[in-house]
């Protein structure tokens, strides 16, 4: 009868990617947030594709591995991939969508 | 012999229970300064989780509703349309007036959308920006415009047939007269922007032969039916509306002159902004363009102006005095010499 539960060594750097992911994300979120209030006219790439997806990336490695991470990692990846399509669309519509310019 | 071996049995498994269950007892049992640490450790955990999540869905607020802003305004061109139906409301609506579509500008706020633009007034040879406009969109219905003009004589902000100093032959005005005294203390190195109100109407074409080359009608103001008749009979407060009648060699214009006439680019317009009539109406400076009964009126009797904007240099604008076409004129705007 084996019970073991505890491996503490184990679980430390899964359960910091997957949470790593979650701030992250949170960081590049709170990025995009400043960018669209005070109306920034540069693209804030760091914000809108860098930190996604690395956020992204750290969350799927968080997500392979030990439970408890599992929740940031998929907050993770959800915002990165939020952010990611966000990104996308609003170059998209800009350019062909909204008042078009040759 | 049986039940003994099934005793022994059972004391052996008895013993073997108590064991185990002391075994793990002891070594699983956390003391209580774990304990402490275990619970304060969810504790932090659940705080962080919390946290993390409560601003997660506060940040996406912002981005959510830009989003969905931009998604509204460009599924199904609605903005494209709203940006349509504003220029080409100035082009019929504004006398002498033209835009840069190339130069719109708008601003999508949430669920809001800012359009911005320059209008121009062709004054002698050369495009003067005539004033500013903004309109301000909640979703898809518009706010009435701020306009800033910079103009010496700008139409008043409502516009009627009282004021908008081109008068059909037929309409009974009151205290109407020329401005040729205005026009006869002008310096002569000037170009002017001048408003005729016709003794009887006519075709575009005529009016532009009669009035010859050294001036250029720029706009002309089409009789619909509507212009002559008071409010009672008109039902409707209408203002004057017309069409350029030179070519806008702009890409962008729709009076570009590539595949159909001006009058035609105009009835078209006209068909186009009677789908979306009271948009078109808070745009403009009339109180109601009432396309419903014009358009008809128009396509029964052609396209038939009572007034037209002129400009050319003052001198030969002076000359058009003795002319028995002109009923009435008004001078709008003055600038240095540029006819070239």
């Amino acid at each position: 009868m084996e019970l073991e539960m505890n491996n503490k060594n184990k679980r430390k750097l899964p359960t910091i990617s997957g949470f790593l992911s979650f701030l992250i994300a949170l960081i590049a979120l709170a990025g995009v947030n400043i960018a669209l209030l005070i109306d920034i006219d540069d693209f804030p790439e760091l914000f809108l594709v860098q930190l996604p997806i690395v956020g992204f990336f750290l969350g799927l490695l968080g997500l392979i591995t030990s439970k408890r991470s599992r929740l940031y990692a998929l907050w993770g990846i959800g915002i990165s991939l939020f952010l990611l399509i966000f990104t996308f669309l609003m170059i998209g519509i800009s350019w062909v969508g909204i008042n078009p310019k040759p | 012999m049986d039940k003994e071996q099934n005793q022994n049995d059972e004391e052996l498994y008895q013993s073997f229970l108590t064991e185990s269950m002391q075994d793990y007892e002891e070594s699983h049992k956390v003391p209580e300064k774990g304990q402490k640490r275990l619970l304060k450790a969810g504790r932090n955990q659940a705080l962080r989780t919390n946290i993390m999540i409560s601003l997660a869905v506060l940040l996406l607020i912002v981005p959510v509703l830009t989003l969905s802003s931009y998604l509204y305004y460009a599924i199904g061109g609605k903005a494209n349309h709203l940006i349509e139906l504003a220029s080409k409301t100035i082009y019929v609506t504004e006398p002498n007036m033209s835009l840069e579509e190339m130069e719109l500008e708008e601003d999508i706020g949430f669920f809001t959308m800012d359009l911005y633009f320059d209008v121009f007034k062709r004054i002698g040879k050369e495009d003067y920006q005539a004033g500013k406009y903004s309109v301000g969109f909640a979703l898809d219905q518009p706010n009435f415009p701020e306009r800033d003009m910079k103009l010496e004589r700008p139409l008043p902000v409502i516009g009627t047939m009282e004021t908008d100093r081109l008068y059909h032959p037929d309409g009974t005005y009151e205290n109407v007269d020329s401005d040729w005294d205005i026009l006869d203390h002008l310096p002569d190195g000037t170009v002017g922007e001048i408003y005729l109100s016709l003794s009887q109407i006519m075709k575009p074409q005529e009016l532009e032969k009669q009035l010859g080359d050294d001036v250029e009608v720029r706009w002309g103001a089409v009789d619909t039916g509507l212009e002559d008749k008071n409010l009672y009979e008109a039902e409707y407060v209408v203002a004057p509306i017309g069409f350029p009648l030179q070519i806008d060699t702009t890409t962008w214009s729709p009076f570009n002159g590539r595949e159909k006439t001006n009058e035609e680019v105009f009835l078209d317009i006209l068909k186009f902004l009677a789908k979306d009539e009271k948009t078109a109406e808070k745009i403009s400076r009339a109180k109601s363009l009432a396309l419903q009964k014009r358009i008809p009126y128009i396509e029964k009797h052609g396209v038939q102006i009572y007034g037209a904007v002129v400009t050319g240099p003052t001198t030969e604008l002076r000359k058009l005095k003795g002319n028995d076409l002109i009923r009435v004129m008004k001078v709008g705007e003055v600038k240095l010499w540029n006819w070239k």
